[in-house]
């Protein structure tokens, strides 16, 4: 080769690469499917948190009929990410509710196709949603700890109630709004108590520390799981714990009925109610292991768990007591465990990132 | 894929042409890569394997970050939280602090995590950049495991009194400016260089977190920095000299969160000090190095929503001697010590903690003048007494012709864990003091090639590499809290081929074309505790397969133009290789027009980044800006 046609063929390549690099790389935009109902409405739906900070949470719907799972709900029928740290979902009468975490909003979503139909914003790091008589009220850690009244017609925010530190599960009974006030990153011992007639606020003190789960039983009780917490020295030491217990709250006169000690060093993180609300299930989180089970009658708990293993968050199928056992590896995807009314395993299947719990009721329920 | 193929296509048929004719005085590219290093450690480390970046590059991209450069004209892998947030870097399969970064030859990470962050340094207060890939921790001590990028500032002796000023203005609200001062006499260096900086970082992008994706507006990610470098070089008599140096910056960063997330800002304060001072002795049996190197670090993190507001403040002194004896004309050895001192205090911590360290090192050099050269180092460091085990790197470069050599290191790396991994304290977690050095091994084998053909000036340089991270340290929950533990074993193997050319039709008529390719397949081969099994063996997150860059540049008379093109991979975003981000191009524009007038030089400048509008994601859900111009102006009295 001489010099001349290395040059020619050296200017050739160049542009070559100049134009060919000029190629513009289009970002795919998928035509959004036409909704349908798909039967959402019907089936569960699990939150999965996704990795803080990588807007990666997301919603898996498990179809009873079929036993099958569709992992990223939201993000395949809309084309857009639910957001970052999805706390947790709910089934209004109209739409379906996503309290995003970090990402500091509500989606509300059509229940029957799952479609987006509005982002709520202003909500400081919301927590858990419930509906009520129009009103969708949403427990939120910002701002010293609030709960936002939504007007379910505008989805505007209509109201703020300052309530105690980190405001978690919330439960509505004998037309009062619990919120158990989970103390955030740090610690707090009270439900909060609005009478939603009036607005007005009381706060009931536990005798435990850390109370985050709410569920109301068949006689209208209002039971509370108070997870405890560890105690450190000015060192950050751990020198001992506050224990966990379950107490069951007369929602009619704000009065404790039953206190059953749980455990007095471990700290089960969640709690459920079977559909007939006569059997409470409690445990899940990190450092604790195990699923364990009370009817609504005990005194006392079972040392035994009903289903062992290291979840990190559960559910129960209120139409058929299945127990939704949510395991949450690092880095990976999650899995659902189901196991029957009599703590037999069922299957597995793979869901979301952090997979913590989800809601299995039906619309009119 | 066809841009691909036909770079590498270019780079074989001209890599292969034979290269007998020497014509040096033509040649551009290679007379830069000729600068002989004035620090010991780093003639001790350096090779034609060793990348330097080139000063066109250090011009062209001389109002923008560290990050900047490195991503557009080097193939480190660049990781940035958006446009305002951090930016680190991962060199061969490596986190972020396993790079050591080297000013004026004194490692500035970070104690307390261990990182740096590119986008608080502004390459104007730079003026050489090396990096040398693979592992170096038996000189370069802890840290080193995947690379190293030294980054020094270079008296220039006899250069009189001079003057300097450079303003650009830009997109986004970009405001640029250095002023530097400089007096330079055969035994005295002074220079001063002030530099403000300032960009709003309020570009549009497509929300890919909105329904229909709309053109959004980025809000709270400005960035302002101001600072000074002033530098002291006084040569005592022909073998000695001292020299010193002394930065200060200081950073306001607005970091916005990625664009699934509302509301959500968070404020960030950096100030720095960095003080250096070296007696060197250049002799011609015995060459000494002494010095010292002080900094001190300030961070201030404010997130109002989770009512954050923490502080963290290091100082950090390292102090170093080098002999470097020559024992014949071929043979020298060369004896370090080495103490490092930091004192770390944090909202984070219990009380102020220190670490004091002292590593001792020795090195065995075999030097044939562009025949063949050897080096074998080992070191050892003690912390408190109780001494390690021993590192160490052997590295030999042979010539099989005058233009063609052949290099192979093998190497054992370590890196200390940070003051966060060892101290951290909080009811969430808690740092583990008993944690143990990460440790590595890598290896190379690289060919380059240098060749002077009539008027082309070729030099091409292609490694192959295998890596092994292990006791990599990783947080896990224990109980009811979450500490960290050595765990994880990471298997790295990649190739690295860099070609940079230019050929000179004329006097006055130059071309340059220069490419780079890297492969990098970095797996996870063991996990922590918490970990899913389906992350084993699988590509380590936003570390891409391929990437690759290429610059086209023409020099007509005064005018320099150039195309600058940058080709990242698909990236997987989570570790079990489930969701990953398309492979982006983007393509750069750089013209530069030299002004000379008597004593006055200087030049016009313009910048256009990413001319084709392209949409890309480099962090998952954090936007990144569409087409944006700079324009500037540089002025030099001389």
């Amino acid at each position: 080769m001489t010099m001349k046609t290395n040059l020619l063929l050296i200017l050739a390549l160049a542009a070559g690469l100049f134009f060919t690099a000029c190629k513009k790389e289009s970002v795919e935009e998928e035509p959004t499917p036409e909704p349908v109902d798909n039967g959402y409405a019907e089936g569960i739906l699990i939150s999965n948190e996704g990795a803080f900070g990588a807007g990666n949470g997301s919603i898996s719907y498990f179809d009873t009929d079929k036993n099958t799972i569709t992992n990223e709900l939201f993000k395949t029928v809309n084309n857009i990410p639910l957001g970052d740290v999805v706390q947790s979902v709910y089934r209004g009468e109209k739409y379906t509710y996503v309290c995003v975490n970090a990402s500091n909003k509500v989606e509300v979503i059509n229940s029957k196709t799952f479609e987006a139909v509005v982002t709520i914003t202003g909500l400081p790091q919301p927590r858990y949603a419930i509906e009520n008589d129009g009103k969708l009220y949403v427990s939120c850690w910002g701002n010293g700890g609030q709960i936002k009244t939504i007007d379910t017609e505008s989805n505007l925010v209509i109201d703020s109630i300052m309530v105690g530190t980190g405001p978690e599960g919330i439960a509505i009974a004998a037309n009062k709004l619990f919120v158990a006030n989970s103390g955030g990153f740090g610690v707090d011992s009270t439900i909060s108590v609005i009478d939603l007639s009036n607005n007005n606020i009381s706060t009931i003190i536990l005798d435990a520390y850390n109370p985050g789960s709410l569920a109301v039983d068949a006689s209208s009780n209002v039971w509370v799981l108070a997870k405890g917490n560890i105690i450190y020295d000015a060192s950050w030491n751990p020198i001992g714990h506050n224990p966990s217990k379950l107490f069951s709250i007369n929602s009619t006169t704000n009065s404790i009925g039953k206190t059953i000690n749980l455990f007095a060093d471990k700290h089960p993180a969640r709690m459920a109610i079977s559909g007939n609300k006569e059997r409470i299930y409690y445990g899940a989180g990190y450092g604790f292991t195990g699923i364990f089970k009370l009817n609504i009658h005990d005194t006392s708990a079972d040392p035994n768990p009903f289903i062992d293993g290291d979840y990190y968050g559960f559910l129960v199928n209120e139409n058929n007591v299945e127990i939704f056992a949510l395991s949450a590896p690092f880095g990976a995807n999650g899995l659902l465990t189901r196991y029957a009314a009599n703590g037999d395993k069922i299957d597995e299947n793979e869901v979301g990132v952090f997979p913590n719990g989800g809601v299995s009721k039906r619309v009119g329920q | 894929m066809t841009y691909y193929k036909l770079l590498v296509f270019w780079l074989i048929i001209v890599s292969a042409l034979d290269s007998f004719a020497q014509e040096p005085d033509s040649i551009i590219v290679l007379k830069q890569v000729e600068i002989k290093a004035e620090r010991i450690l780093e003639e001790q480390t350096h090779t034609r394997s060793t990348q330097v970046i080139p000063k066109v590059s250090l011009k062209t991209y001389s109002t923008n970050t560290l990050s900047d450069l490195l991503s557009k004209t080097t193939n480190i892998t660049i990781n940035q939280y958006g446009a305002s947030g951090l930016s680190s870097v991962s060199m061969r399969g490596g986190n972020a602090n396993h790079t050591a970064i080297l000013w004026n030859g004194f490692n500035i990470q970070d104690p307390l995590n261990g990182g740096f962050d590119l986008s608080l340094s502004t390459v104007n207060l730079i003026d050489e950049i090396d990096i040398n890939y693979g592992g170096n921790s038996a000189l370069f001590g802890s840290g080193a495991m995947g690379g190293s990028i030294q980054l020094n500032n270079k008296a220039k002796y006899n250069s009189n009194f001079g003057v300097g000023f450079t303003q650009s203005i830009g997109s986004f609200g970009k405001r640029n400016s250095l002023f530097s001062i400089s007096y330079g006499n055969k035994k005295l260096f002074l220079r001063t260089r002030i530099f403000y900086s300032y960009i709003k970082n309020d570009f549009e992008y497509k929300n890919y977190a909105k329904k229909n994706y709309p053109i959004d507006t980025l809000e709270n990610a400005a960035i302002k920095q101001y600072g000074f470098l002033q530098e002291v070089s006084y040569k005592i008599n022909s073998k000695n000299e001292i020299n010193a140096q002394l930065w200060y910056q200081n950073n306001h960063s607005e970091i916005a969160p990625n664009m699934t997330v509302i509301n959500g800002y968070a404020t960030q304060y950096d100030e720095f000090l960095r003080t250096a001072v070296a007696y060197i002795r250049k002799g011609k049996k015995l060459d000494l190095e002494i010095r010292n190197g002080l900094f001190f670090t300030k961070l201030q993190f404010i997130k109002p929503e989770i009512n954050l507001d923490a502080n963290h403040s290091s100082l950090n002194n390292i102090t170093e001697a080098i002999a470097n004896y020559k024992i014949t004309k071929y043979h020298s050895v060369l004896f370090g010590i080495n103490n490092n001192f930091i004192k770390a205090e944090s909202d984070n911590y219990n009380n102020a903690q220190k670490l004091n360290k002292t590593a001792l090192f020795l090195s065995y050099k075999y030097s044939l003048n562009r025949k063949a050269l050897f080096t074998a180092n080992i070191r050892t460091e003690a912390v408190d007494a109780e001494f390690k085990p021993f590192t160490f790197g052997l590295k030999g470069e042979y010539y099989i012709l005058k233009s063609l050599s052949i290099n192979s290191s093998i190497s054992k790396n370590y890196r200390t864990p940070s003051f966060n991994d060892l101290y951290w304290l909080g009811a969430y977690g808690k740092g583990n003091p008993n944690l143990k050095d990460e440790h590595g091994y890598s290896a190379d084998l690289g060919a380059n090639h240098r060749a002077v053909i009539k008027k082309l000036g070729i030099e091409t340089n292609l490694s192959v590499y295998y890596s092994r991270l292990s006791n990599l340290i990783h947080w896990q929950p224990e109980g009811n809290t979450w500490t960290p533990k050595n765990k994880k074993l990471v298997d790295t193997k990649g190739v690295e081929l860099r070609v940079n050319s230019n050929y000179k039709f004329t006097k006055k008529t130059s071309v340059f074309l220069n490419a780079s390719y890297t492969y990098t397949d970095s797996q996870l081969k063991e996990k922590a505790d918490n970990e899913s099994d389906n992350i084993l063996n699988k590509q380590l997150i936003y570390i891409p397969f391929y990437q690759a860059n290429g610059l086209i540049g023409l020099q007509y008379k005064k005018l320099r133009g150039d195309i600058i093109v940058k080709y990242v991979g698909q990236r997987y975003t989570t570790a079990d290789n489930t969701n990953w981000l398309d492979k982006y191009i983007i393509t750069d524009l750089s013209l530069n027009y030299t002004v000379n007038y008597k004593k006055v030089n200087g030049s016009l400048f313009f910048k256009a980044n990413n001319i084709f509008n392209t949409y890309y994601m480099i962090r998952e859900w954090f936007p990144t800006p569409l087409i944006n111009y700079e324009i500037g102006i540089n002025i030099n009295y001389n």
